[in-house]
């Protein structure tokens, strides 16, 4: 479904939902979407997609064979390291 | 009372490796987890970009200067690490939907501890996730995640990225705009 007249709000909608906006542009969106039923499911589906990929990006810590790779990595660095520092 | 991080740095740069994995610690699971949402389903390649970002540190230590933040500085030799493993995903193109669509059919999964059925289907929405994320350009990836999972400002991406604020805005909007689009689709087709 098109709108005529909401490509200009939906162009500012991520830095509306970030509360990146002037106060009166915001309070202009907001009056807009009270009218306009597809920009208030539009900027509600945005937000969950948002949600969604926040709590899909929460990775768990690093796995543990990566964890010993890198330590036992640095221990070889540093040891390179010490060898070449002159006496 | 833990040791200040500048201290940490000093004695990191002086050779003291106990120092310097007080500096992983600190900062290993946001650097992974930045490797793993850009590496989107590629854990080999995101497992690599977490070594060689602290390996590098390590080695460049004595070149930061202290003026954006250790861990700016770790984000961005990260997101280098990943521009350079997948560049040739950088040039793809794609388009964001512009239309407005009725914002239906995408469902987020309950904070409960879930039934095989929920788990399957957290999984499946991982994946999506993951696949929505593989068909972005590297750089909208790093925008996307930067801003949105790992909390940074604008300002502070932009800073990382080495780009203007504008270019993070634009980039986050489109990006945006592109994962609403893929999992709304996604989830109306299992519907």
């Amino acid at each position: 479904m098109k709108h005529r007249g909401c490509g200009k709000d939906l162009a500012k909608v991520s830095e509306f939902i970030d509360g990146g906006l002037p106060a009166a542009m915001c309070r202009r969106i907001r009056a807009h979407m009270d009218d306009c039923r597809p920009c208030r499911d539009f900027v509600a589906s945005l937000r969950r997609a948002m949600a969604l990929h926040r709590a899909q990006g929460r990775a768990p810590s690093p796995p543990p064979l990566a964890k010993a790779e890198l330590r036992d990595a640095l221990r070889s660095c540093t040891a390179a390291l010490k060898k070449r520092k002159p006496r | 009372m833990p040791e200040s991080e500048s201290a940490l740095i000093s004695r990191s740069r002086e050779g003291d490796p106990a120092a310097f994995e007080s500096l992983v610690r600190r900062y290993e699971d946001r650097i992974y987890r930045l490797a793993k949402n850009v590496c989107a389903g590629a854990p080999a390649e995101a497992d690599d970009v977490y070594q060689e970002t602290f390996l590098t540190a390590f080695k460049k230590l004595r070149t930061f200067r202290g003026g954006s933040g250790l861990g700016t500085w770790l984000y961005r030799i990260a997101s280098n690490l990943c521009f350079m493993r997948l560049r040739s995903n950088k040039r793809r193109p794609f388009v964001a939907a512009l239309d407005l669509p009725s914002g239906e059919g995408l469902r987020l999964p309950a904070d409960s501890i879930p039934t095989p059925e929920q788990a399957a289907g957290k999984r499946e929405l991982a994946e999506a996730v993951a696949r929505a994320l593989k068909l972005l350009p590297v750089d909208y990836r790093l925008v996307l995640t930067l801003r949105d999972v790992e909390g940074l400002s604008n300002e502070e991406t932009a800073k990382v990225l080495k780009v203007s604020v504008a270019a993070v805005k634009s980039r986050l909007h489109r990006g945006r705009l592109f994962m609403r689009e893929r999992l709304a689709a996604l989830s109306e087709g299992a519907a």
